[in-house]
C-alpha cells in the first residue's frame, strides 16, 4: 500500500509528468479563455418573427361622364376618366368601384358589412344621405356601381340655397363607403383568431363657383394588417456532447480558466522550488544571495591585507555581516569553478567561509 | 580524471540547457504580460472577459517569473515595515481629509459584495502580475544603464496605468485634456511607479508586490474616500510619493534627516530667510484678507496691462469707480464699478466695465460675489506665470510637476545609490 502511494508520489514528482500536466492544463486554459470570448461575441438568444396573419385590402374605382354633345369632347356624349370633366357639360357620372381582400396568410372565412354613405357640402349648409349597405359578400372581390346623376343633384342643390337663402361658392360631393370585414384565420394548424377589419375609402367630386373643371379625387385606397409573433430561442453550446446554456457556459469557461490558471501556477512555483532543492547548496546560496555576492578567480584575495581573519561555519552569519557592515561577499574560486569559498573583507577584518564537502552535492 | 571532466561537461551543459529553457519561458511571460495591456484592442472586453483574462494570464507570468526575483535583498525587513508605514500615512491622510472636506463614497465599492469580491479576483492577480513582471526587469537592470532603466520601466508601467482604449480615446482630445490627463493622471501614476521601483530595488519583491497589492485593497475596499477633487487627489498623491520616498532613503541610509537638512541650512543664511520672507508674505496675506491676482487680459488697459500683479483687500466700502474683483462664476474679473444700483426689494448690485470696454459687463455683480478692492499693482512681473499657466493649464498641475520633480531629483540619486553606481 505505501509502496503504490511512494510510486503515485514518484510519478507525480517526476518532471516529465509535470511537463505533461502542464501542457493539458494549458491547452485547457487557452480553450477555457477562448470558450469565453467566443460566447461574447454571439447573442445569448435569437428572436424570430412569425405572422399568424397578413391581410391586405384594396379599393379602386374608375368612372365614364356622361356629357353634352361638344366641341372639346368632339361631339362624343361619353368620357373616361383620363378626361377632364366640365362641370358645364356634365350630365353624370358612372363610377365603378371594387374592394378586393387578400390574404399571405390561409383566412377560413370572411364576412362582415358594408355601407355607402352621400354628403352633400356646400360653404352654406351640408347634408347626409345613406345610399347603400348590406352583406360584404355583396361587394367583396366584385365590380360594383354607382350612377351619380349630376343634374339631379345640382337641381337639388339649388333648391336647398334657395331654401336657406344663401349661394355656395364650393360644392362638394362626397362618398363614404366603409367596409368592415371579419376574418377568421387558421394558425399553426390548430388555433382559430378572428379579427376584425376595416377600410373606409373616400371618394370625393368638387366644383368651385368660378372653375370650369370638376375634380375628382379617391383617397384611403389601401390598408395592410398583419398579426405577428415573436419567438426567443436562447442560444446553447455544445461541449462534449452536452448542451449548455450560454450563460451557464460563459460561468464554466471562467470557472475553468481560474481553475487551470490556478493550478498553472502552483504546478510551476512548486516545480521552480524543487527543482532549487535538488541543486547543490552552493549553487542555491548563490541564486538567493546574487544582489550581495560578487565573483573573483583571484587567488589573492583575503590573503594578505587583513590583520584578522574570522572564518564563519554559518552563511547566514556571513549574509547578517553583509548587511550590517554594507560589504559585498566575495565568492572565490579558481578558473575551474572549484575550490569554492566565500569571503567578506571589512577593513582589517577578513570573514571566510568554506562550504564543505556536502554542500557541492545535490541535497535529496 | 576524464570521468570527473565529463560530470563538470554535463553539469554546465545541464545548467545551459536549464538557462536556455527559463529565458524561452521569460520571453513567453513577458510576451503574455503586453498581451494582458493590448488585448481590448483585439477582443472586446465586454462581461465577464475582463475579470477573467487579465487575471488568470497574471497568475501565469507571476508563477514563470516568481523564482528568478525572489531573491535576498538586505534591506528587506526594513522596507517591508516602511510598507505598513506608508498605509497608515495614507489611512490618516484620508481621514484628516475627510475630515476637513467631508467624506464621499468610493463608486469602486458601490456594488454588492460579489462585485467587490469580483474586482478583486481581477485586480490583485493582476497587479502580482505587474509587480513581477516589474521586479524581473528590474533585477535585469545591471550596469551603467540601470538607473535610465529604471526610469523607463516606471514611465512605461505608469503609461499602462489607463487602459489602451483610453489612448485611443485621446487622439482627439484637446491640448488642455491632454494637460490634464499628463498632470492628473499620468504623473501620479508615474511618481507611484517610481515609489514601487524603488521598493523592490531596495526590500525585493515582497515589498513591491506588497504595497501594490495593499494599495489595490484599499481602493476596492473602502467605502467611504475624501470628497476632494481628482486634481487635489493627484497632487496629494504626488506629494505622498514624495514623502514615502523621503522615508525609504533616510531609513535605508540611516540619515537624521533633521540634523541633516540643519546643517544645510545654516550654512546659508538666505535659506533661512528665503523662507521666512515666504511664510511673512503668505500669512499677511491671510490674516488681511487679501488675495493676489495676476492680470490675464487686456479688459482694464491702461490701467492695468497683462501681467501685473493686483493685490485685492477685502473691504465693505465699495463706490463707483473702485476697481473690484468679483467672481463670474468660477473665474476671477477684474473691473470698474461702473454704477451702483439699488434695486425694487432694496438689494444692491454694481454694474461694471473694463476700462479698455466700450460697454457695460453683461452682468450684475451682487456684494457676496465680490473679492475685494484693488489695492497694489505691481507691473509686468506676473508675466511669467501667465506663460507657465498656458503651459500647465491649472495651478494643481504645476504644483504636481513641482512635487514631481523633487522625486524625480531625489529619485535619480536614490536609485543610483541603491544599483551602486
Amino acid at each position: 500500500m505505501v509502496s503504490k502511494l511512494n510510486l503515485k508520489l514518484k510519478v507525480f514528482k517526476s518532471q516529465g509528468f509535470r511537463i505533461a500536466l502542464l501542457i493539458v492544463l494549458t491547452t485547457a486554459f487557452v480553450i477555457s479563455t477562448a470558450g469565453l470570448v467566443y460566447s461574447y461575441s454571439v447573442p445569448t438568444a435569437t428572436r424570430e418573427v412569425y405572422t399568424y396573419v397578413k391581410v391586405s385590402q384594396k379599393f379602386s374605382v374608375d368612372y365614364v361622364a356622361y356629357v353634352k354633345e361638344s366641341l372639346i369632347y368632339d361631339n362624343r356624349t361619353v368620357i373616361t376618366s383620363r378626361e377632364p370633366i366640365y362641370f358645364k357639360l356634365l350630365k353624370g357620372l358612372n363610377v365603378t368601384y371594387t374592394y378586393v381582400l387578400t390574404s399571405e396568410t390561409p383566412i377560413k372565412n370572411v364576412r362582415g358589412s358594408y355601407t355607402v354613405t352621400l354628403a352633400l357640402n356646400t360653404t352654406s349648409w351640408s347634408k347626409t344621405f345613406t345610399i347603400a349597405g348590406g352583406d360584404l359578400s355583396e361587394v367583396l372581390n366584385k365590380t360594383n356601381y354607382l350612377y351619380i346623376n349630376f343634374t339631379e343633384l345640382f337641381d337639388y342643390i339649388s333648391k336647398v340655397d334657395k331654401e336657406v337663402g344663401g349661394s355656395s361658392k364650393t360644392y362638394d360631393i362626397i362618398y363614404y363607403f366603409s367596409f368592415k370585414p371579419t376574418i377568421t384565420a387558421v394558425v399553426n394548424n390548430s388555433k382559430t383568431l378572428t379579427y376584425q377589419l376595416s377600410l373606409t375609402p373616400k371618394v370625393k367630386v368638387s366644383y368651385e363657383v368660378g372653375k370650369s373643371v370638376i375634380d375628382f379625387t379617391v383617397q384611403d385606397t389601401e390598408k395592410e394588417f398583419k398579426d405577428t409573433y415573436e419567438l426567443i430561442n436562447p442560444t446553447y453550446v455544445r461541449v462534449f456532447g452536452l448542451t449548455l446554456d450560454l450563460s451557464v457556459f460563459r460561468l464554466a469557461s471562467m470557472t475553468s480558466s481560474f481553475i487551470c490558471s490556478g493550478l498553472i501556477a502552483f504546478i510551476a512555483i512548486t516545480s521552480t522550488i524543487s527543482s532549487s532543492r535538488e541543486k547543490p547548496l552552493v549553487d542555491k546560496l548563490i541564486n538567493k544571495y546574487k544582489d550581495i555576492i560578487i565573483a573573483s578567480t583571484s587567488d589573492e584575495i583575503g590573503t594578505t591585507q587583513a590583520s584578522r581573519k574570522v572564518v564563519l561555519t554559518d552563511f547566514k552569519d556571513m549574509v547578517k555581516v553583509a548587511t550590517i557592515r554594507k560589504k559585498p561577499i566575495i565568492k572565490v574560486s579558481n578558473e575551474a569553478g572549484s575550490n569554492v569559498r566565500f569571503i567578506l573583507v571589512d577593513d582589517d577584518v577578513i570573514y571566510e567561509y568554506i562550504p564543505s564537502e556536502e554542500s557541492f552535492k545535490i541535497q535529496k | 580524471m576524464s570521468i570527473g571532466v565529463n560530470k563538470v561537461f554535463l553539469r554546465s551543459l545541464s545548467n545551459e540547457l536549464r538557462g536556455l529553457r527559463f529565458k524561452f519561458l521569460a520571453y513567453v511571460a513577458l510576451a503574455l504580460f503586453i498581451f494582458i495591456y493590448f488585448y481590448p484592442l483585439i477582443i472586446t472586453p465586454k462581461g465577464l472577459i475582463p475579470y477573467v483574462i487579465p487575471p488568470t494570464t497574471s497568475l501565469i507570468v507571476f508563477s514563470i517569473l516568481y523564482g528568478v526575483v525572489a531573491t535576498f535583498k538586505p534591506y528587506e525587513e526594513r522596507v517591508l515595515n516602511l510598507v505598513i508605514l506608508f498605509f497608515v500615512i495614507k489611512i490618516l491622510t484620508d481621514l484628516t481629509l475627510g475630515v476637513v472636506k467631508g467624506f464621499g463614497l468610493n463608486i469602486l465599492t458601490l456594488t454588492s459584495y460579489v462585485g467587490i469580491a469580483m474586482n478583486l479576483m481581477r485586480e490583485l492577480p493582476t497587479v502580482l502580475g505587474f509587480e513581477v513582471v516589474r521586479a524581473y526587469l528590474l533585477s535585469k537592470a545591471r550596469g551603467g544603464k540601470s538607473v535610465v532603466a529604471f526610469l523607463s520601466i516606471s514611465a512605461a508601467f505608469a503609461l499602462m496605468n489607463e487602459p489602451i482604449t483610453r489612448y485611443v480615446n485621446m487622439l482627439n482630445s484637446s491640448y488642455n485634456e491632454v494637460v490634464n490627463f499628463m498632470f492628473k493622471n499620468y504623473v501620479p501614476a508615474l511618481a507611484q511607479n517610481m515609489l514601487l521601483g524603488i521598493l523592490y530595488v531596495s526590500g525585493g519583491f515582497n515589498a513591491n508586490a506588497l504595497y501594490a497589492l495593499l494599495d489595490k485593497l484599499y481602493i476596492y475596499t473602502t467605502p467611504l474616500l475624501p470628497n476632494i477633487s481628482l486634481g487635489v487627489r493627484s497632487v496629494i498623491a504626488v506629494i505622498q510619493a514624495f514623502v514615502f520616498f523621503s522615508i525609504v532613503e533616510a531609513t535605508l541610509k540611516e540619515q537624521d534627516v533633521f540634523s541633516k537638512y540643519s546643517f544645510k541650512l545654516s550654512k546659508n543664511f538666505l535659506s533661512y530667510l528665503i523662507p521666512a520672507l515666504i511664510f511673512l508674505l503668505v500669512g499677511a496675506l491671510l490674516l488681511s484678507n487679501a488675495r493676489l491676482f495676476v492680470v490675464s487680459s487686456g479688459s482694464m488697459v491702461p490701467t492695468l496691462n497683462v501681467g501685473d500683479v493686483v493685490l485685492v483687500v477685502k473691504s465693505n466700502e465699495v463706490g463707483v469707480g473702485d476697481i473690484i474683483a468679483f467672481y463670474v462664476g468660477s473665474e476671477v474679473v477684474i473691473h470698474r464699478v461702473y454704477d451702483v444700483v439699488v434695486d425694487s426689494d432694496g438689494s444692491t448690485y454694481f454694474t461694471t466695465k473694463g476700462d479698455n470696454n466700450d460697454h457695460v459687463d453683461p452682468f450684475k455683480v451682487e456684494p457676496p460675489y465680490v473679492v475685494g478692492k484693488l489695492a497694489l499693482v505691481i507691473p509686468y512681473v506676473g508675466i511669467i506665470w501667465i506663460y507657465v499657466m498656458k503651459f500647465f493649464i491649472e495651478y494643481l498641475n504645476l504644483l504636481s510637476f513641482v512635487f514631481f520633480s523633487l522625486i524625480l531629483t531625489q529619485s535619480l540619486s536614490f536609485s543610483r545609490w541603491l544599483y551602486g553606481e
